[in-house]
């Protein structure tokens, strides 16, 4: 007999007494919950499928509502001393319609806004007529009046300090905010 | 009579020079000004060198700034030769340490007659040094003129602490005793001061524009207008209060994207719309008795001048030259309306005088003024400096020859100048 037929006869032996001697302990098993039957795999492989496809459905819809969203409060821009909505912003109204009409629990506070070549305070009253006519425009599109709050800063909040046209057209303008 | 002459001599100029609309006129202050010689000062007491010399600096910046003194340079002057000098009046003054702070005896020689012609005794605690300068001062100006100077007074102001933040902030005229109004950390504008000293302005502490101030002098800011929060008002500005303090007119607008001049009530809360008019009403400012108030209206196309009754009645146009004219300023004798007029996206100063209906232009398109107000002695205009100039205060005589920075700090809008009490 080999050296190692001799180890394994030993080691096996050694393994058959200690089983014999030993009290019955009980054999971990595995948790069933844990392990799905082999008959349930497809199952769960489809159920998984679904519950990501609803995952990415729901992510996409997030993404689709951040776009939507992000579109529809663009903001609209006038002309100097002028409150009446121009021709190219008018579809991009239409958009923001559209958008409060598909997500109805949405209110939006539109806020007026001026260049600096008014003085402060008749540029807070343009600021508030432009935001007045926004929402005028706005509820013509059938959006109702509650969900629409104006306000104006005038040139108190500018986004682009610089001193010439490019700056001030950016300035002219009625910014849109989603209030929950 | 000398003083009754030269206040003649004064008004005079005024008409002279008025009559050429548009151009640098009113030079009256830079042509009729007493010339000052001020003796070194004397003083009697231990570690006074630095009281004096705040004494003195205040003293003689407060005069430069009356718009009726020019202060002689010369070093030394001849006593008994003044008038050859070309010096009208001789101030000599002497500071004295008391128990309780200093006494000042202060006393006024003519130069023609060489007679002590106005002297005053004032005492005074140690930390009120530069007040008593400005009382100094402001009783030269009342000596010569008949009419207490604007020395002692202030001037209170919005200003950009971060940007969309905004506090209302309050300072000596000459720049001094800067201190912080409001801390609402929002945006916080539009202050107007009574005459007892009581504050309005505009936050948008809560979202909304509100009108909040303090409804006894002292007290504590809380909102004015609208009396319920729950009011949402569309749109609300520009409050300023009637010489009276017992109400304020201000801005209200309405959904249509309208603003009228309204009045409100501080004993009846009650709000009075004054105008009822498509567009913009903005701006009011009162006439000193209380009885009209000056606007800006787009009523006709573009920004101009109206004036009407305090009950919205005899409602007329003051101005028709130019496209953009707006931020009337009532002044204090009732006589003239400063404003700003817009050519080429720059505003110059204006002042309309009522007597004859015509504007006589105060700056230059040198760069942009905004927003005038009177000094309470009618001599001077506080006024806002371009943007490029970071926005800072500057003062004019009515002249527009001196024009000087009010103090070095930056991101201003909207002075009120009033008298300090």
């Amino acid at each position: 007999m080999s050296f190692t037929r001799l180890a394994c006869s030993v080691v096996f032996s050694s393994i058959l007494l200690q089983l014999a001697c030993n009290k019955p302990t009980a054999v971990p098993v595995a948790d069933a919950s844990n392990v799905a039957p082999v008959v349930d795999m497809k199952a769960a492989q489809e159920a998984e499928m679904k519950l990501k496809m609803e995952d990415e459905a729901k992510q996409k819809s997030e993404r689709d509502f951040q776009d939507a969203k992000s579109k529809a409060m663009a903001s609209i821009y006038f002309d100097l001393d002028r409150a009446t909505i121009r021709e190219e912003d008018k579809s991009s109204l239409q958009f923001l319609a559209n958008f409060l009409r598909t997500y109805p629990q949405i209110k939006v506070q539109i806020s007026g806004h001026a260049d600096e070549r008014g003085t402060n305070e008749y540029n807070l009253a343009l600021g508030n007529k432009r935001a007045s006519a926004t929402v005028t425009y706005l509820k013509g599109l059938g959006i109702d009046e509650s969900r629409l709050q104006s306000i104006s800063f005038g040139k108190e909040k500018p986004i682009c300090n610089e001193s010439n046209e490019a700056c001030w057209s950016r300035n002219r303008r009625a910014e849109f905010t989603p209030i929950n | 009579m000398r003083h009754i002459l030269l206040c003649l001599s004064f008004l005079s100029t005024l008409l002279i020079h008025a009559q050429v609309p548009t151009e640098v006129t009113l030079q009256a202050s830079a042509t009729t000004k007493v010339v000052l010689y001020i003796n070194n000062p004397q003083f009697v007491g231990s570690r006074m060198d630095r009281v004096v010399e705040d004494f003195s600096s205040t003293l003689k910046k407060d005069l430069q700034n009356s718009g009726v003194f020019l202060l002689s340079s010369s070093p030394q002057v001849d006593k008994k030769n003044m008038k050859e000098q070309g010096i009208d009046w001789l101030l000599s003054y002497l500071l004295v340490e008391t128990k309780s702070g200093y006494e000042l005896k202060a006393e006024v020689t003519d130069a023609g007659s060489l007679k002590i012609v106005h002297e005053g005794n004032y005492q005074f605690g140690p930390l009120a040094i530069h007040n008593y300068a400005h009382i100094l001062a402001d009783d030269m100006v009342m000596w010569l003129t008949g009419e207490r100077g604007s020395a002692f007074s202030k001037i209170t102001f919005a200003r950009q602490i971060k940007p969309g933040v905004k506090e209302i902030f309050q300072m000596d005229s000459d720049g001094e005793n800067i201190s912080q109004l409001t801390q609402w950390g929002s945006l916080t504008i539009a202050p107007s001061v009574a005459q007892d000293g009581r504050l309005l302005y505009v936050t948008y502490k809560s979202g909304v524009p509100e009108i909040w101030g303090q409804r006894s002098t002292g007290g504590t800011h809380e909102r004015i207008f609208p009396n319920n929060p729950k009011d949402r008002i569309a749109f609300c500005s520009s409050p300023v209060w009637a010489p009276d303090g017992k109400r304020f007119a201000f801005v209200i607008g309405d959904a249509q994207g309208r603003s009228d001049i309204a009045v409100f009530d501080l004993n009846t809360l009650k709000v009075r719309k004054l105008t009822f008019n498509e567009g913009i009403n903005t701006e009011p400012t009162w006439n000193p008795s209380g009885t009209q108030l000056a606007f800006t209206s787009n009523r006709g196309g573009g920004p101009q001048l109206f004036l009407m009754q305090d009950d919205g009645t005899n409602v007329r146009q003051l101005t028709f030259d130019g496209t953009y004219n707006a931020s009337p300023s009532w002044s204090p004798l009732g006589n003239m309306i400063a404003f700003v007029s817009r050519f080429e996206s720059k505003f110059d100063l204006f002042i309309f005088k009522l007597s004859d209906g015509k504007s006589y232009q105060i700056t230059t398109s040198v760069s942009s003024s905004e927003s005038p107000s009177w000094s309470p002695d009618g001599r001077n205009l506080v006024f806002i400096g371009s943007k490029s100039s970071g926005g800072l205060l500057y003062r004019s005589d009515l002249s527009g020859a001196i024009v000087l920075p009010v103090s070095n700090l930056g991101l201003c809008q909207s002075p009120v100048w009033s008298t300090k009490n």
